[in-house]
């Protein structure tokens, strides 16, 4: 296992030159000259000689290139060219609050929606399963900006449950996030449980559930001990893939509910053209990618005995 | 269950300020701040914060009309030489920072205000290592300071966030146009008359802080402040995305409220400032929450969003609703300092003086056909004024029988311009547009630029022109403008002091693409008059050329002139003092918090309603009962 762990590691590398390579041609060769787009209207050419100056984009682009290599494998990318600060300090700052509204949204809406999957899989057709599949395509055809927009309107300013706003650190600070969080299940859960419910019949249609039925295993066992394991590998793929997405945040929330997380600096970095800060995000996100695939790789070897890592 | 759970911790409450203390001020910021750094907070929510937070030389007299400055820092308004190149300012003694840990020296006290650091905050702006937006203020201005910037852009000097001197055994040359005199003395030397210089030195960029900030904090500058302003950051670092502290300054010195204030703090007059123990700016990048919090009190003023605009104000009074009112809210309505424009790139071959007559046909043309009046009914819900010219009615060279000659003139019906507008293009050769070239338009991205332009693509098709759009994000813009490559667009310059110069400079030849005159005009006897008329004090010479300039470029329709915004604000009437100024938003200090009023209001305003929970509660449970009972009576599923 270590020695394919180190061979997926090893490939890493010239995936990331991949990403590296499209990203420095998309921002540093195809978006144009970046300090034009730095400086406001009221500087001038002055201006703009400074600025690709200390932004070291009046270097050739083969030397900003080999730069920029050299920040992914420093990850040290520097400061944001418009807030000054170091680049590792913005998206450090922004990790607490957006995995405070991901990490445990995401948990509360796998689970409910693994618990929804096995009930309507175990009755499917009764009116249980068709009245749950029917509210899971409603709801995931209805607009997350909609669910944002119902929830501040009624929960948090007509019906004064929840803050319509906001994010403190801290314990005081869950009361700001039970709205995001409620909403972000209503927005995931039901593609999860349409997913999780195919996933859990199609275990439940093969001869080893008959088999142990047959024998007289008592249904909790066969649900929990038998189908539920041996549906760990495509729910385990989904859940860990979606992890690195995690720590990126979500956008839409954090704009709307003002949480200032990593999603919240992707949307200024890139409506600032704080390139930097871009390819920071664009770096991350890849490692992060690649590291929780060689995870849910290690994961199956450990959940399903049939499958080796070689 | 779980979801019961959740909801019952909403007995928690909807309170946003924990631990508030009475009298607290809570504002809102549309946009997240960039920096608090002086030198580099150029967006105007940075800007919001650091004059609350830092002290200038001078400032504006807040509630005066018209824009008047009053000195801060300084003892007095400078003293001026007879040829107008040299400003003696003298700083108030006694004036401290707040107190710090940047202060090693002194324990962490803050320490007087002097004039070297005046000097060396001017200095850094300048740095080209700082980067700041704001070097364009001083640039040739000041004896010795361009030669500065450009030594210190040098390689040989290496890049130091936490410098706190420029020293010539560095390399940086001396600036002996600024002069130290002594503590309390400084002396510019200017280069040629700058007559905006002393509105400049009452702008964000010119805050003076100890260079002890910059050596302890470096690049944390943005996040930190150290200034002697009326506040200083109740929460460090400042989470400038979401939420901004601002706590009184113990320190802060004497300042009374002056007798131009507003009617309801007659009784205050005199009295020390600031009033508010604390100010909480909440960052909303989203105007529905912002006006959630509104509505619920949690903020005490606010703009109010487009879509909101029906919600709150009569469509045909244009006053406040009787809903609002009833709440205790009141309306303000004041003119913005800024010009809504269209422009046309000059040095385009189709439109622009390349094309002759032909290109000023069109532009004329174009300006005629413009419906000022409808986008002001439809797009603006009545919240702007038309325009004439870049000579707004606040400056003194603002001539009121001035009329633009290709807008529609007083008693001239629409289709009577309309029919102006086709003959000049059939006299150019393109009778009812047939042979003009097809027209493109930058738009930036989003329903409300999209709008803007789906008016201008129905004015211009009312004469047989057609224009089609280049939608993109506004820094895409900024790249073509820059590379001259945009042939129309649409923008709006808001002053940064209250000057004619401010806009005029948008035409000058000298200024044109990358420079701030994305229109690359450049009409000889235009930049003769610019050159003439900016180093003369106000006066009825500089007016007259002021007035020369302003009959050139609206006779080359070199912009489409369109509107001035009117802003609309609401605020409860718990809040005192407050006034909107353009070109000022140093105003916390000046505000007041009736608690007791706010309190009684939103006892009113936000009482839980537990009913929703109730009736959730019910049909969780009907829910489950049912899956409960179809799933006993439901076969297995192997």
């Amino acid at each position: 296992m270590m020695a394919y762990i180190a061979r997926r590691l090893l490939l890493a590398i010239p995936t990331l030159i991949g990403i590296t390579l499209i990203t420095f041609l998309l921002l540093g060769v195809a978006a144009g000259d970046p300090a034009k787009a730095l400086v406001s209207m009221k500087g001038g050419e002055y201006q703009i000689e400074q600025a690709r100056r200390e932004t070291g984009t009046d270097k050739p682009l083969h030397i900003q290139y080999l730069r920029f290599l050299g920040e992914t494998f420093t990850l040290d990318f520097g400061d944001s060219w418009v807030k000054n600060r170091p680049v590792s300090d913005l998206i450090l700052e922004g990790i607490g609050p957006s995995a405070s509204v991901t990490v445990p949204a995401f948990f509360l809406a796998t689970l409910i929606a693994i618990a929804l999957a096995l009930l309507c899989a175990f009755y499917r057709d009764s009116l249980v399963d068709r009245l749950t599949v029917i509210s899971a395509v409603a709801g995931l055809s209805v607009s997350s900006l909609a669910y944002i927009i119902f929830g501040q309107y009624w929960v948090g300013y007509r019906w004064n449950l929840l803050p319509v706003f906001g994010f403190e650190s801290g314990p005081q600070g869950i009361v700001f996030l039970i709205l995001p969080w409620l909403i972000w299940v209503a927005i995931s859960v039901g593609s999860d449980v349409r997913f999780f419910r195919t996933v859990m019949l199609e275990e439940m249609g093969k001869d080893y559930v008959r088999t142990a039925a047959a024998k007289g295993v008592p249904t909790r066992s066969i649900l929990f001990k038998h189908i539920l394991k041996n549906a760990m590998i495509p729910i385990i793929t989904r859940v860990v893939i979606a992890f690195p997405f995690l720590f990126v945040g979500s956008l839409l929330l954090e704009r709307f509910f003002g949480i200032p997380g990593v999603g919240y600096l992707s949307i200024e970095a890139v409506t600032t053209n704080d390139y930097p800060v871009i390819k920071a995000l664009v770096v991350y996100s890849g490692i992060l990618y690649i590291l929780f695939t060689i995870i849910s790789d290690v994961l199956y070897a450990l959940v399903d005995p049939r499958v080796r890592l070689r | 269950m779980l979801l019961a759970l959740l909801l019952g911790l909403t007995g928690c409450g909807a309170d946003p300020y924990p631990g508030a203390l009475p009298g607290e001020m809570h504002v809102p910021l549309a946009v997240a701040p960039q920096s608090l750094d002086p030198a580099r907070g150029s967006d105007q929510y940075s800007n919001t914060c650091i004059v609350n937070l830092y002290d200038q030389l001078y400032e504006y007299d807040y509630y005066a009309v018209p824009y008047a400055l009053k000195p801060c820092l300084a003892e007095a308004m400078p003293e001026m030489s007879e040829d107008a190149l040299t400003y003696t300012i003298r700083i108030k003694k006694g004036v401290h920072y707040i107190d710090d840990p940047c202060f090693a020296a002194t324990g962490g006290k803050g320490r007087e205000v002097v004039a070297s650091d005046v000097k060396f905050d001017i200095l850094r702006l300048m740095d080209s290592k700082t980067r700041s937006d704001g070097t364009w203020l001083f640039q040739g201005r000041i004896v010795g300071l361009d030669e500065f910037a450009e030594a210190s852009g040098s390689e040989n000097i290496a890049k130091n966030t936490h410098r706190s001197a420029y020293t010539a055994e560095e390399g940086y040359p001396d600036v002996t146009g600024i002069e130290v005199v002594d503590d309390h003395t400084l002396k510019i030397h200017l280069v040629e008359p700058y007559p905006m210089l002393t509105w400049v030195l009452a702008m964000g960029y010119a805050s003076v802080y100890p260079p002890e900030a910059v050596a302890y904090y470096g690049e944390e500058l943005g996040v930190q402040a150290v200034g002697s302003g009326p506040y200083r950051l109740g929460q460090r670092p400042a989470r400038l995305k979401h939420k901004i502290v601002f706590e009184k300054n113990p320190t802060y010195r004497a300042d009374p409220y002056p007798e131009n204030g507003t009617d309801d703090m007659a009784d205050f007059v005199g009295k020390p400032m600031p009033f508010a123990p604390r100010v909480v700016a909440t960052v909303f990048e989203e105007d529905q929450p912002m006006w959630l919090y509104f509505l619920s009190g949690h903020i005490d003023r606010s703009g109010i969003p487009k879509d909101n605009f029906t919600n709150s104000i009569d469509e045909k009074t244009k006053e406040l609703l009787p809903s609002l009112a009833e709440k205790g809210v009141r309306l303000s309505k004041d003119s913005r300092l800024d010009i809504v424009y269209d422009a046309f790139n000059m040095e385009d071959p189709h439109i622009g003086l390349p094309a002759g007559e032909k290109g000023l046909a069109l532009r004329r043309a174009i300006s005629l056909a413009s419906d000022i009046d409808w986008q002001i009914e439809h797009l603006y819900n009545g919240r702007a004024r038309e325009v004439q010219g870049p000579i707004l009615d606040e400056f003194r060279e603002f001539d009121a029988s001035f009329r633009n000659p290709w807008k529609r003139q007083p008693g001239e019906t629409r289709e009577q311009a309309l029919d102006r507008a086709r003959k000049i293009l059939a006299d150019a050769g393109y009778p009812g547009g047939k042979g003009a070239p097809r027209l493109e338009q930058d738009v930036s991205s989003g329903t409300s630029g999209l709008q803007f332009f789906q008016a201008f693509q129905a004015d211009l098709k009312a004469i047989g022109l057609r224009v089609d759009a280049l939608q993109m994000a506004f820094p895409d813009i900024l790249k073509r403008l820059r590379n001259k490559e945009a042939q129309i667009w649409g923008m709006a310059w808001g002053a940064d002091y209250p000057a004619a110069e401010n806009f005029l400079q948008l035409f000058y030849g000298p200024n044109k693409s990358p420079g701030s005159n994305a229109t690359n005009f450049d009409d000889p006897e235009f930049n003769r008059l610019y050159d003439e008329a900016r180093i003369l004090p106000p006066g009825p010479e500089r007016d007259a050329k002021y007035q020369r300039m302003q009959e050139i470029v609206t006779d080359q329709c070199v912009w489409i002139f369109r509107v001035r915004r009117v802003l609309y604000s609401l605020m409860y009437n718990w809040l005192h003092g407050y006034k909107y100024n353009d070109l000022s938003t140093k105003y916390f200090k000046y505000c007041r918090i009736d608690e007791e009023a706010r309190e009684a209001a939103l006892q009113k305003l936000g009482k839980p309603n537990p009913w929703p929970l109730v009736w959730a509660a019910l049909v969780l449970f009907v829910l489950v009962a049912t899956t409960f009972w179809a799933a006993r009576n439901t076969r297995r599923a192997w």
